[in-house]
């Protein structure tokens, strides 16, 4: 048991051992999110296999040649505006997946070894591109970017292989089995005596259903031998496997992260100081005092009732607390819908002061029905802040 | 004994059966609908369709005259590079104005499925990733698309200019051509097509040709946007169903829609969700929304709105430029659009009317059959850039089933008469 159980733990070791493994270059596991640092300039990276792994995410290392979507989602929002390229070139280095911008410098001509190469661009949002491996082997993903503001050009190199051509952790697995199944010979006779039984079983079900005798035969044998110890380390074995393909799979798959930072809301737990107006009466908003207090807002939209899917124009009257109009404030606005994570469909601006504590807003639009959130900045040299419409549509 | 054990196994087969039959066949209950339904229910009732929304920028927009011109141009072949390709190849009226491809081919393929353009008049913008804000500019792409028809626009003006027909209703409608017998100062063929001996051609040109010209090339697109704006959908059974219930006359409501339907358009305004996005009389909001739908094969998945609000703020015929008629050019859609993450990879939603024969569906054609795009949302897995906006959905493949079966109740003539929706009669 205890040579066996010594094992289990190596191989578990071993298979969980080579994700530290993958974290080099400049690609990174971080807390499930597969990130690369250009710089300061960070984001979530992933490579999709399509065609044979559809929507599995892998890190860097990928299973096998075909078509490969490398994707890099802008964790900084200094990459919107930065000119990005992207290499792929054959990892001739000799130094496997250690190594570095410096070894790739010292590449004689780039071009030779390069596979893949996507032209210098600004794309914001998000970078995709597209290449298809057609043998495996050793690569190098060098990304360039050149920040919107003139500085100078960032470079993260991460080695990658194709297919696997390395052995990885598989020939200690394979020794592992090997040792076992000589273990299982070694102590096969005084298992068989106790588990000879099922042996005779199978032997009747293959009578009943007349079942290909020898695969029986086979199968009956083995079964018989195995102990309840034997199932253990078969069922270790199994979950070993499973865990070492997962690993070398290197999913990044916690969505969470990617998906926090795509939304764009008004917080819901600003409750206090809220109207709620149901559309359809006309001047939506009467005197909503701010959240601080210091103003209070009337809203009279051009359109009535309030509908969906329509631009439209709001005009917003901005009092003091004594009621005395507001003239001169930086009106910003944001809003969504918070059941539903997402933000308005359009971005308002407030356009022109209209005298007396008065605010055009254009550019309003929702496009959905439901409750929504309109969240209005005040600012003035004296005060800042914020009033919070609830509308239903 | 061994008959009494088969006699038992038979019972117990049975009652498995007849429990499985049930679970999976079991016969849908005609709903109750609540306030809240029915007041969903009529919003999307074709009758609440707002008329037609003025198009200020295209003066010619509801003239009957550029209408009918609109019509024969949308029909001929002619307005293509090789004389093969009309914008009724792509947009056929029998198939709903679209071609049953996965994407759109004319002289090479286009870079997406060809959407219908049925009630498009009512979208703020057009295409898939909402690149133009008018039916008018929409029109002029694939006019000098290389690969769909491939024409150019000094061509386009000499083929007005030759064509009796085509002249005097040009001339009726937006005043004199300009001069074009000149050959030393236009050329046959020229046009801003990027990378082509057209560019060059184009380049020779003193500016003002170039500007009278591209008039006239604005003017044959706004000459088929007021043929488009007559496209619009008819009321189907849906819409009678409502009408129906909005009378109170339930027993003839049930007559309309079965069970099963009547089941869809429940689990379409609830737990299916789909009324989210697909709401109003068009059974869309026309907003851009990320869906997480895979790419096609070989091709990175679609950048949609994130590229396409870019391409219409830079495009020499949106709104704001001297090409529109608006004088006001308040543009207010173009000038308040937003960007950022939350339009990565987001597509425009399309209006769910008369979808039967439009297959495949999605903006490669990726998803073949309304019962695969019913699995994809139930699943809703995530993007592979962007994020998805859909959540799982858990339904049960009869519920797919009745969703389906709804969607079918919203498929009905146009409300366009005949004679537009075939080619004009000489």
């Amino acid at each position: 048991m205890r040579p066996r159980l010594a094992i289990c733990c190596l191989l578990l070791c071993l298979a969980n051992g080579g994700q530290a493994a993958f974290g080099h270059g400049g690609v990174v596991l971080e807390e499930d999110l597969c990130v690369i640092n250009i710089g300061y300039l960070q984001a979530h990276f992933k490579i999709y296999l399509p065609q044979e792994h559809q929507r599995q995410e892998f890190c860097e290392d990928i299973p096998s040649t075909g078509e490969s979507l490398f994707v890099m989602e802008y964790l900084h929002p200094g990459l919107d505006e930065a000119t990005i390229d992207f290499r792929v070139i054959r990892n001739v280095t000799g130094l496997g997946r250690f190594a570095m911008w410096e070894d790739v410098a010292r590449i004689a001509d780039l071009d030779e070894v390069t596979v893949f190469y996507h032209a210098p661009a600004i794309v914001p949002g998000v970078y995709s591109a597209i290449h298809r491996f057609d043998e495996p082997g050793e690569f190098i993903g060098i990304v360039t970017a050149a920040p919107g503001d003139g500085g100078a050009p960032y470079t993260a190199v991460f080695p990658f292989e194709v297919g696997f051509t390395g052995f990885g952790v598989w020939p200690l697995i394979l020794i592992a089995i090997a040792l076992l199944q000589l273990h299982l010979w070694y102590s096969g006779g005084r298992l068989q005596r106790r588990f000879g039984g099922v042996q005779r079983r199978f032997g009747r079900l293959q009578h009943r259903f007349g079942w290909p005798q020898r695969r029986l035969e086979w199968l009956g044998r083995w079964l018989g031998r195995l102990s309840p110890r034997g199932f253990g380390a078969v069922a270790v074995l199994g979950c070993t496997f499973w865990f070492a393909s997962v690993t070398q799979g290197n999913q990044a798959t916690d969505p969470s992260e990617t998906e926090s930072r795509t939304r764009t809301r008004a917080d819901p737990s600003e409750t206090e100081s809220r109207g709620t107006s149901r559309a359809g009466l006309f001047e939506i908003i009467s005197r909503l005092p701010s959240r601080a207090g210091h103003f209070q807002v009337t809203v009279t939209p051009d359109m009535e009732p309030l509908a969906i899917n329509t631009i439209h124009r709001w005009e917003v009257d901005v009092v003091t607390a004594e009621g005395a109009p507001v003239p001169s404030a930086e009106i910003s606005i944001r809003g969504g819908m918070p059941d539903h994570d997402h933000g308005l469909p359009t971005r308002p601006e407030a356009t022109r002061y209209l005298g007396e504590g008065r605010y055009l807003i254009e550019g309003m639009r929702f496009h959905m029905a439901g409750s929504w959130e309109v969240i209005l900045g005040i600012a003035t040299d004296a005060h800042s802040d914020e009033v919070v419409i609830a509308l239903e549509l | 004994m061994a008959r009494a054990g088969f006699a038992i196994a038979a019972i117990g087969l049975a009652v498995a059966l007849a429990g499985a039959a049930w679970f999976f066949l079991r016969p849908a209950v005609e709903p109750d609908w609540t306030d809240h339904e029915l007041d969903m229910m009529e919003s999307l009732w074709i009758a609440k369709l707002p008329p037609l929304p003025p198009d200020p920028s295209n003066a010619v927009a509801d003239d009957p005259l550029a209408a009918r011109f609109g019509h024969r141009l949308f029909f001929d072949p002619r307005l293509s590079g090789n004389g093969e390709f009309a914008c009724s190849s792509c947009h056929q009226p029998e198939r709903r104005f679209t071609d049953g491809r996965h994407i759109g081919a004319a002289l090479g393929d286009s870079k997406r499925n060809t959407p219908s353009i049925v009630g498009t008049a009512y979208s703020p913008w057009l295409y898939r990733d909402g690149r133009k804000d008018s039916q008018w500019s929409q029109a002029l792409s694939p006019l000098e698309d290389p690969n769909e028809q491939g024409g150019n626009r000094v061509a386009l003006a000499r083929l007005v200019a030759g064509d009796p027909e085509y002249r005097r209703a040009y001339t009726e409608l937006f005043g004199a051509l300009p001069d074009l017998s000149d050959a030393g100062r236009v050329p046959d063929a020229a046009g801003p097509i990027p990378g082509t001996s057209l560019e060059t051609a184009w380049n020779t040109m003193d500016s003002a040709d170039r500007e009278a010209i591209t008039r006239v090339f604005v003017n044959i697109g706004k000459a088929i946007a007021a043929y488009e704006r007559l496209l619009l959908p008819g009321p189907s059974r849906f819409d009678r169903y409502i009408e129906a219930l909005a009378r109170g006359d339930v027993s003839r409501a049930g007559s309309i829609l079965n069970a099963d339907e009547a089941t869809g358009l429940r689990l379409f305004m609830g737990k299916a969700r789909c009324i989210e996005c697909h709401n109003g009389p068009l059974l869309t909001n026309n907003e851009f929304h990320n869906t997480g739908i895979m790419s096609g094969a070989g091709k990175i998945p679609d950048r949609g709105r994130i590229d396409g609000i870019r391409l219409a703020r830079d495009d020499p015929f949106n709104c704001l430029t001297d090409f529109s008629d608006d004088p006001l050019k308040d543009c207010a859609e173009l000038r308040f659009a937003r960007t950022g993450a939350e339009v990565v990879g987001a597509l425009r939603t399309p209006s769910l009317r008369n979808l039967q024969g439009t297959a495949p569906y999605s903006h490669q054609g990726q998803t073949p059959s309304l019962e695969r795009m019913m699995m994809h949302y139930d699943r809703a897995p995530l993007s592979m850039i962007g994020h998805n906006e859909a959540k799982p959905l858990g339904l049960s493949r009869q519920e797919r089933a009745q969703l389906e079966s709804f969607l079918a109740t919203l498929d009905a003539p146009l409300a366009t008469a005949p004679r537009w929706l075939a080619p004009p009669t000489p």
